[in-house]
């Protein structure tokens, strides 16, 4: 294994909802519960999980758009030294901050319609005053052709581009800055089938071209499968599964994992499936159950399960489980074929 | 075959802009046979939701259902009724909206009123159309939110949307659909929005309650997971037309059209793990507006020829059953009245 590029240790980030007219905190909402993660130079990390899992909130930790409430973000910096980033703030943040880069999901919202491509792609170099001039124009055309838009467009509007164009606009800013990290969050759930199929092809060439480590973010397993090395499963708050690929796939460890899994719709008309694999929806991380947050869906769960935590445990070669039976239950993956 | 219960000819939604006449849908044929599920797949742009629109006579203006579009509803072996024609106020196309052809859409907020109790909103349909009388309407609302299985129906008539979870809110508005024992249901991307695990659970319940209220189901969806698992029947449509028309098996294992070859090439497949580049189609679906007359598909197509940049293929039944429009697999030109 390689050094690691990124390590996230005991990273809590908690919301204080607040009420009435004294805005007295009322509640805790524990978006992201205790995460560990570690992720190496040039791998993609696939974040799994859905709706309120805290998988946007931990990767925005990362970024550090959120103070974190506890815990480490070790970041490896260009020079090789290492910096806490859950305990920098103003100056000595900003110095790192371009080597962070960060994708949206939704390229309408995320680009500012009075702003040309130019002003958009370049607004990281002008920020953290990188460039200006001619070789901001430069660097802004060069980055243009990496990502497939031509460079005529340089002046003209988000408007004046079509959704998947306005994705390369988002990836162009991402990279002006020669990142060595970039969050993608749910960077292709917004496209279309056949425009996303043109996005994702473009990310995994520009790993290679610019050797970039990922950490993607998104709901869909399918495209998790596609472009992930190693997949984190996230579930109110906390992973409770990590493993390369093909194994998780192959042999998912964790009960919530199978789960997900087995519900992808599968585009096989032939197989047919009848079976409800998981009932009921995901709690809130504000009033989450005892125990293992997964216990009051989970049909292999027992009395343990209501009272005890599971720890996140290595269990074979990369392989990490939060579940209380993960070395007896003998679980269902999707066949690889 | 039996009597199609819903059969649609030559259907053209068109909307009347400055910049011209932006065709949505453009020439649509559809049989849906009773009890049956068909699966219209689409990117965005195709004209999908705006043909389920026309048939609920939904489109507003600029958007307008051409002369000539018929839209024949036969049940119970009475004549067909054009739904084309009717008037827009008229009490013949309240008696069918609601009553006999029912719409779950996306959003659920979007169609579930937030100042009303979930009770009040589902009996009101029932009020309608069925009965006059309020306990029957109520024993109706409180049935329907049984049959989709919502933990403690009671007490759901009694809350308003907002107190409810995305996927209660979907079950929600498929109960109000349901109200009145539609002998359609169109469904607009119901599951989309939702998580892959209550996704499942929607996809499974629609299949259930199909059989049980012995409905015809048209499932609009850009998701080939969706319909592999839950149409009997699939149209792809792209740019306003029907590219391909065949049932599921046929569809999925033998696909004539170029774009539908395509569109099952650019999708990752979970279990069939490969991080070889996805094959995605070229450039981006264009707008409807002012269309040559040829080939919409030709520009993005591989195996386009000189044919089809310059005539329109014709939808053709080559099997029974398959309709393909494409030179490929049928010399016939559309003919243009």
């Amino acid at each position: 294994m390689g050094e690691f590029l990124l390590e996230v240790r005991g990273l809590k980030k908690y919301f204080p909802l607040k009420k009435g007219l004294l805005r007295r905190t009322v509640a805790t909402l524990r978006a992201v519960d205790g995460v560990d993660l570690a992720i190496q130079a040039g791998e993609t990390v696939g974040l799994v999980g859905e709706s309120g899992c805290g998988k946007t909130t931990l990767g925005r930790t990362i970024l550090r758009t959120h103070r974190p409430t506890t815990g480490e973000i070790l970041f490896r910096k260009n020079d090789g030294s290492v910096a806490d980033l859950a305990k920098l703030e103003g100056d000595s943040l900003r110095a790192i901050r371009p080597q962070i880069q960060m994708i949206f999901q939704d390229p309408q919202s995320s680009l500012n319609p009075r702003m040309t491509v130019l002003d958009i792609v370049s607004e990281p170099l002008v920020a953290n005053r990188l460039a200006h001039g001619a070789e901001r124009v430069a660097r802004v055309k060069q980055v243009m052709e990496k990502v497939g838009l031509e460079i005529k467009h340089l002046r003209r509007y988000p408007h004046a581009f079509s959704g998947g164009q306005r994705q390369r606009i988002g990836i162009a800013r991402a990279l002006i800055t020669n990142p060595s990290l970039i969050v993608a969050d749910e960077a292709v759930s917004a496209l279309d089938v056949s425009i996303r199929a043109q996005v994702l092809n473009l990310l995994q060439d520009l790993q290679q071209d610019f050797s970039l480590t990922y950490l993607f973010i998104s709901h869909d397993l399918s495209v998790i499968q596609h472009i992930s090395d190693r997949v984190v499963v996230m579930y109110v708050g906390k992973v409770v599964e990590v493993a390369p690929t093909d194994d998780l796939f192959a042999q998912p460890l964790h009960p919530y994992t199978e789960a997900l899994l087995l519900s992808i719709p599968k585009p096989d008309p032939r197989n047919r499936i009848a079976e409800i694999f998981l009932s009921g929806e995901t709690p809130s991380p504000v009033t989450p159950p005892t125990g293992c947050y997964f216990h009051p869906r989970c049909k292999y769960a027992t009395e343990q399960c209501a009272v005890a935590v599971p720890p996140l445990q290595t269990l074979g070669t990369g392989r990490q489980v939060a579940c209380h039976f993960a070395r007896t239950l003998n679980l269902r993956g999707v066949a690889s074929g | 075959m039996p009597a199609p219960l819903l059969s649609i000819r030559n259907l053209r939604t068109y909307f009347h802009l400055d910049e011209g006449v932006l065709k949505a849908v453009d020439g649509v044929n559809l049989d849906l046979q009773p009890g049956q599920t068909l699966g219209i797949i689409g990117e965005s742009g195709s004209g999908k939701s705006v043909m389920a629109r026309s048939v609920m006579r939904l489109v507003m203006p600029p958007g307008r259902i051409a002369a000539g579009s018929q839209i024949l509803l036969s049940v119970d072996g009475k004549d067909p009724l054009d739904i084309a024609q009717l008037p827009f106020e008229s009490k013949a196309l309240r008696q069918i909206r609601g009553r006999l052809i029912s719409m779950i859409f996306q959003e659920p907020m979007t169609s579930l009123s937030p100042v009303h109790k979930v009770g009040f909103q589902i009996a009101e349909a029932a009020l309608l159309h069925v009965t006059k009388d309020r306990k029957e309407a109520r024993a109706i609302a409180l049935d329907r939110l049984t049959r989709v299985g919502i933990p403690n129906p009671e007490r759901t008539l009694e809350a308003y949307p907002h107190e409810l979870s995305g996927g209660l809110r979907q079950r929600v508005m498929i109960a109000m659909a349901l109200a009145c024992r539609p002998k359609v249901l169109i469904a607009d991307e119901p599951t989309t929005a939702l998580d892959v695990t209550v996704q499942w659970q929607i996809l499974r319940l629609m299949a259930e309650l199909r059989d049980d209220f012995g409905m015809s189901i048209l499932y609009i969806t850009h998701d080939l997971g969706v319909v592999a698992q839950i149409a009997e029947t699939v149209a792809v449509m792209y740019l306003g037309q029907i590219v391909e028309t065949a049932d599921v098996l046929t569809i999925f294992e033998h696909p004539q059209h170029p774009y539908t070859q395509s569109l099952l090439r650019s999708i990752p497949h979970v279990g069939r793990r490969s991080r070889e580049r996805l094959e995605a189609i070229a450039g981006t679906v264009p707008m409807p507006i002012n269309l040559p007359v040829r080939c919409r598909f030709a520009d993005r197509c591989q195996s386009a020829f000189s044919d089809c940049f310059e005539v329109a293929p014709a939808l053709v039944e080559g099997q029974p059953g398959h309709a393909v429009r494409c030179f490929l697999h049928s010399k016939e030109i559309e003919q243009h009245g």
